[in-house]
């Protein structure tokens, strides 16, 4: 018998940056998913965003017995995307919101004060929107521009002392929303999940079908670093495709970046955690898809009800009552959520963290899911 | 020279549910030489190769190469084996030389990707893509990417399968000048004539035994001891021959 001679082991981070790298060459030299990567997103956002011109407002119906005073009114009063409309009455407002004619009705209540000072009180309110089944896309714009204003309120409000509540309110008086604000947060995670059930799943599938997973076996290479290789070259073109969504956004339709530098770093790190859940959903499509011809079906079941229930296109209020909770933990809700946290309220990322846990427990969930089904061979 | 055993199969034994693919084989492989397993569809063959592959576990015995065990030792196994696949593709859009360079990471080496490829006759392909290439250069590259670790053996399973006899011609040229280097060759094949011409020493196979084992001189003198006669006496040429005659031996590519 020939003699055991000395191996030495292969060290496995090397075969890892090998086939990462392999694998982002790839994908950028591969038309359709460079396509699908960058220009769709692009596309979907030119049509937006020219949809939106200079001085385009959405008019918020105030209920005649709504309160017409007070920090809240005055807030929205002040935002420039929004025309407030006094003159309706109660039926009209019925009316117009059963027709889709009035997309949201807001009401203003004041119940009792708060005492967040020593010797001071601040009046509280109860703000009420009833929105419109019928002008989804209106209504949901409305009702997170008035989520947006109530947030800074209540923030500076329980944060600081009052004085600075004035401060803060010029901000907002400052600040101009544009329809790209609404929209960009949505489609940036929509893009981010498309791609990430499309793209993981069907290289994956291609992998085994073409024996090139077996090829990859004969050799020293765990497994595990096999999917840790695609999953970390996805997303590493995912960050690469939002940074470019949001710039192309911010210089071309001009994006709101609250906070500047901060808001696009904030914006970058949850795309992460959002590709990276996602491209679990992406690696179970694949571990339970019998061939290449039940990928698409399965990744429509995975993405459809994210795409209507995560209120990225329609307010998650005009769901039934039964579904709202289910919609609301959606990773793409969660995701959009906190996308418009930090681009539109301009909170720090430290705020999103319910939103950034919810999807890391999805994510840890879902590839111990992955690890159990996914079929080698 | 004395012949090393570099691979030994030991009742190797290999069921699915209620059949049995391998029934309990044993041979030797000696070092430095190209060794045939031959048996029609469903032999085997295929089964075993993967089994000393790592590819997929044994269910009884045992395959020891260069002294490590297939069921103890299979990462180091992995390290000192080289494998073509049938039919297996690769990672499309990548260029030859990255591919090279990719399998040379996967077992963390550093390989010229430009010589091996000299090697196997791409030379001029290094910058093209594995669907660019003619049938013969996707087996002669195959090849290539079972050499970058500089394994002790190489695994080739049906190498020749749909190659012009050109081609056929020129992948036996390489495949014994691997042999030369001092990498052990083991193959399969349907061809007997590839089988006579390229192997050292063949096994035959079929529903998971192995019939016989030798050099093809000693096993076609076994027949023939046994009082075989072809009805037809041979022919001095082959239709190949004439084939080759007709249309030479240049590869065409």
């Amino acid at each position: 018998m020939v003699n055991k001679k000395d191996i030495k082991k292969p060290r496995q981070f090397v075969a890892f940056l090998a086939m990462t790298k392999a694998s982002v060459l790839m994908s950028l030299r591969n038309p359709t998913s460079l396509f699908f990567n960058f220009l769709f997103p692009f596309i979907f956002i030119t049509i937006f965003g020219l949809l939106n011109w200079e001085n385009a407002k959405f008019d918020l119906v105030v209920k005649p017995n709504s309160m017409k005073t007070g920090i809240v009114y005055e807030a929205l009063q002040k935002v420039d995307a929004l025309n407030l409309v006094t003159d309706k009455s109660e039926a009209d407002i019925q009316d117009g919101l059963k027709k889709g004619q009035v997309a949201v009705a807001l009401d203003i209540q004041e119940s009792g004060s708060v005492n967040i000072a020593p010797g001071v009180d601040m009046p509280v309110y109860d703000v009420h929107l009833e929105s419109s089944a019928g002008a989804p896309q209106a209504a949901n714009s409305i009702t997170s521009i008035v989520n947006a204003v109530i947030g800074q309120i209540n923030t500076s409000v329980t944060q600081n002392a009052p004085k600075i509540v004035n401060e803060t309110f010029s901000v907002i008086e400052g600040r101009k929303y544009s329809q790209i604000d609404f929209i960009l947060p949505g489609q940036l995670a929509f893009a981010l999940l498309t791609n990430a059930l499309f793209g993981i799943s069907f290289t994956l599938m291609m992998f085994k079908k073409n024996l090139i997973l077996k090829r990859y076996f004969a050799t020293p290479v765990k497994k595990i670093n096999i999917l840790g290789a695609e999953v970390t070259s996805k997303a590493l073109i995912a960050i690469f495709q939002s940074a470019i969504i949001i710039a192309f956004g911010y210089f071309l339709f001009d994006f709101t970046l609250a906070n500047g530098w901060v808001t696009v770093f904030s914006m970058l790190t949850l795309s992460l955690v959002g590709i990276f859940v996602f491209l679990s959903l992406g690696l179970l499509i694949v571990s339970i898809a019998k061939n290449e011809d039940s990928l698409t079906p399965l990744a429509q079941l995975f993405m459809m009800p994210q795409l209507f229930l995560s209120g990225a296109f329609f307010p998650i209020e005009n769901f039934p009552k039964f579904i709202q909770p289910i919609a609301h933990v959606l990773p793409m809700t969660l995701l959009n959520e906190a996308f418009k946290k930090v681009a539109f309220e301009g909170v720090a990322l430290s705020a999103t963290l319910p939103q950034i846990g919810g999807l890391l427990a999805w994510g840890v969930g879902i590839y111990i899911l992955v690890l159990i089904l996914f079929k080698w061979e | 020279m004395k012949n090393e055993t570099i691979i030994e199969v030991k009742n190797l034994v290999k069921k699915y549910g209620d059949f049995t693919a391998v029934k309990g084989i044993s041979f030797e492989v000696y070092e430095g030489e190209i060794f045939g397993l031959l048996g029609p569809n469903g032999a085997g063959k295929t089964t075993t190769f993967e089994i000393m592959e790592t590819l997929k576990d044994e269910t009884d015995g045992d395959v020891i190469i260069s002294g490590y065990s297939i069921n103890k030792e299979a990462e180091k196994i992995k390290t000192i084996i080289g494998v073509q696949l049938q039919a297996a593709g690769f990672p499309e859009r990548l260029t030859l030389r990255e591919l090279i360079d990719l399998f040379a990471s996967l077992y963390d080496v550093k390989v010229d990707s430009i010589e091996l490829l000299k090697k196997v006759q791409l030379g001029d392909k290094v910058k093209s893509y594995v669907k660019d290439l003619s049938g013969g250069q996707k087996q002669r590259f195959s090849i290539a990417t079972t050499l970058v670790n500089k394994p002790e053996v190489i695994f080739l399973d049906e190498p020749s399968t749909g190659l012009d006899p050109q081609a056929r011609l020129n992948l036996w040229g390489l495949i014994r000048e691997i042999r030369d280097s001092g990498t052990t060759v083991v193959i399969t094949t349907h061809f007997m004539d590839e089988a006579e011409l390229l192997c050292d020493r063949v096994a035959v196979m079929d529903e998971g035994n192995i019939l016989q084992i030798g050099t093809p001189d000693e096993l076609i003198n076994t027949l023939l001891k046994k009082g075989f006669k072809r009805e037809k006496l041979e022919k001095l040429a082959t239709l190949e021959d004439v084939f080759l005659d007709l249309t030479g031996k240049a590869l065409r590519e």
